[in-house]
């Protein structure tokens, strides 16, 4: 019980940072825009499908990526900043002990990113011209798997800040969240390492889900579900090992 | 890190990879985004227009990019409208000299549009000098209202005198941003072509793939079919003695065949996109470049002297006299039929 009140106050203090930060207001900007925009072509009236789906294609890929996006830069701020404005001491002081700390963290970047997520597909959704022949259960393990997916962003965000310092640590998950998938698949055939590569890209569904495809098999899903968690474990412990025994 | 926390990273690692491969949510087949209706509603939506006005634009800044890069930066102001467009130029006086047998550094007495012709031995010496004096985008001491501020604009800017001799940077380096822009606009016609035209001097083989590539997703381009016809010429001189066509060598006499017909196959589609002559007549008409017609000028004729050289002289002949007819201002044809004529 004391665990969950440790973690509820670290999820507490990373959505004050959150809404404190001028990201979060820039990236909601930005959807604005989108929301606007669809807004009018709505109002304009959108007939054709294929026009209407590629507006909501949009909507869903930019609510995916920004909240990825904004994941990552808050996992990525986590700890450096708090090692070097010294305000890790007085939260290990609490009793807190390290591994506590960093899953709080984890879970807060999950959370934060998951909001921000939820509020953006809401926008997409409402703002967007609609479309027919969706399927509903493909929206579902859309929807399902997002939490999955920012959970995996935001350990994997919070192993590299640890690993790397600050300005390459930003490079390079925001190079992977973008590119990740381009790796794979330009060069896996030739170079088997690339297919350790996060591909965050591969397994968002929101292009499945508006091209009017049915729902993945259930063996499929599972595949995925267990590749991220796999993720998400390797990454955590990858974390652990770095800031447990870390010189403070 | 302790030891067994880095044997359980490697051991997921390896895990993670190999699971890699079974994680493809996105091979499947069809879909709406994937049926050519849906992609032509897009394209035709404010949205599709809008993307699509971005990334012209994009490619339209790489290609001026170009252009300050090939003079260290001196922004030219004719050069932004013409110098390319002049590419054209170069390379039909140098496709002419192919198709000829003269040396390319030949004296251009083809008369191709010679009042523009001014960059043409790009390939040749770096240092050059310009025929007529340019306009700089910032303005000279004497032009320039702005006083010491035009002075200090000047000095901290890359600039040079118009009527100086300048230097052009190395076309090699270039290469890129063509690659660049065609990437960002893979309809960036002009992209392919001036590209390619760059790219032919490193390498013929390594522009005919970029120009392939230009004709695969602009498949009605008689540019680039202009382009492919210009490059196939260059390979036949390339397999020749002294860069001479001989009427015996099977392989060159091939490849010119190629190259006629990429000719042929450029003046079709110029001749279903070139607008009527009154039409042209009009100066302010905008649905015909001059780059366009300098290209079009320069299929026909390439395709008549090529008709020529392969000995076939009467379809030549009638080729040239249609194309004047089409073609009234084309000086170098009206030329040439008057050589040809009965």
């Amino acid at each position: 019980m004391k665990k969950f009140s440790q973690w509820g106050w670290i999820i507490r203090g990373v959505m004050i940072e959150l809404l404190r930060r001028q990201m979060l207001w820039i990236l909601l900007l930005v959807m604005g825009i989108y929301a606007l925009i669809s807004m009018g072509l709505r109002q304009q009236g959108m007939e054709s499908p294929g026009a209407a789906s590629f507006m909501l294609n949009l909507g869903l890929y930019l609510a995916g990526i920004l909240s990825q996006l904004l994941t990552a830069c808050l996992a990525l701020r986590q700890f450096p900043s708090e090692i070097e404005n010294r305000t890790i001491y007085p939260l290990l002081a609490k009793p807190l002990d390290r591994m506590n700390l960093m899953l709080g963290k984890w879970m807060a970047c999950s959370l934060g990113g998951l909001m921000v997520y939820i509020l953006f597909f809401l926008l997409a959704w409402f703002c967007a011209p609609a479309v027919p022949n969706l399927s509903g259960g493909m929206l579902l393990q859309l929807l399902l798997f997002q939490p999955l997916l920012l959970a995996w962003v935001s350990a994997f965000a919070l192993a590299v800040s640890l690993a790397l310092p600050r300005g390459v640590s930003h490079v390079t998950v925001v190079g992977l969240l973008f590119c990740g998938e381009a790796f794979y698949q330009w060069g896996a055939a030739k170079w088997p390492l690339l297919y350790g590569v996060p591909r965050f890209g591969g397994v968002d569904l929101a292009t499945r889900f508006t091209d009017g495809i049915p729902a993945m098999s259930l063996g499929d899903t599972l595949w995925m579900w267990i590749y991220v968690i796999l993720w998400i474990l390797l990454c955590l412990t990858w974390a652990r090992g770095l800031f447990v025994r870390r010189m403070l | 890190m302790k030891k067994t926390d880095l044997i359980k990273i490697i051991l997921l690692w390896c895990l993670v990879a190999l699971l890699s491969a079974k994680v493809q949510p996105r091979t499947y087949t069809g879909g709406t985004s994937q049926r050519l209706q849906s992609k032509a509603e897009v394209k035709q939506s404010a949205l599709g227009i809008m993307l699509g006005e971005f990334r012209t634009n994009l490619s339209d800044m790489f290609y001026m990019q170009t252009e300050n890069f090939m003079h260290y930066g001196v922004a030219f102001l004719p050069h932004n409208h013409e110098e390319h467009s002049h590419t054209s130029d170069m390379l039909t006086d140098t496709g002419m000299a192919h198709i000829e047998g003269e040396d390319e550094t030949h004296d251009h007495d083809h008369g191709h549009d010679h009042e523009r012709d001014h960059d043409d031995d790009h390939d040749g010496d770096p240092h050059h000098d310009h025929e007529h004096e340019v306009i700089t985008v910032i303005p000279t001491a004497e032009k320039d209202y702005r006083s010491w501020l035009g002075n200090l604009h000047r000095q901290i800017k890359p600039w040079q005198a118009p009527g100086e001799s300048h230097q052009l940077a190395r076309d090699v380096e270039v290469v890129p941003l063509f690659r660049m822009m065609t990437l960002a606009d893979p309809h960036y016609v002009r992209g392919y072509q001036v590209g390619a035209f760059w790219i032919q001097q490193l390498d013929v083989s390594a522009a005919a793939d970029f120009i392939e590539e230009g004709l695969q997703n602009n498949p009605h381009s008689f540019e680039l079919y202009l382009m492919r016809g210009l490059l196939n010429v260059k390979k036949a001189r390339s397999m020749g003695e002294q860069g001479l066509i001989d009427n015996g060598n099977a392989a060159q006499q091939a490849l010119l065949e190629c190259a006629r017909g990429d000719f042929q196959q450029a003046a079709e589609y110029m001749m279903q996109v070139r607008p009527a002559l009154e039409v042209l007549e009009d100066e302010a008409q905008t649905l015909w470049s001059d780059d366009q017609e300098t290209d079009a000028m320069a299929v026909v004729y390439l395709w008549v002297t090529l008709e020529k050289r392969i000995g076939n002289e009467a379809r030549a002949l009638e080729l040239a006299e249609k194309y004047c007819r089409v073609m009234p201002d084309h000086k170098q044809l009206h030329v040439l039929l008057q050589e040809m004529g009965p």
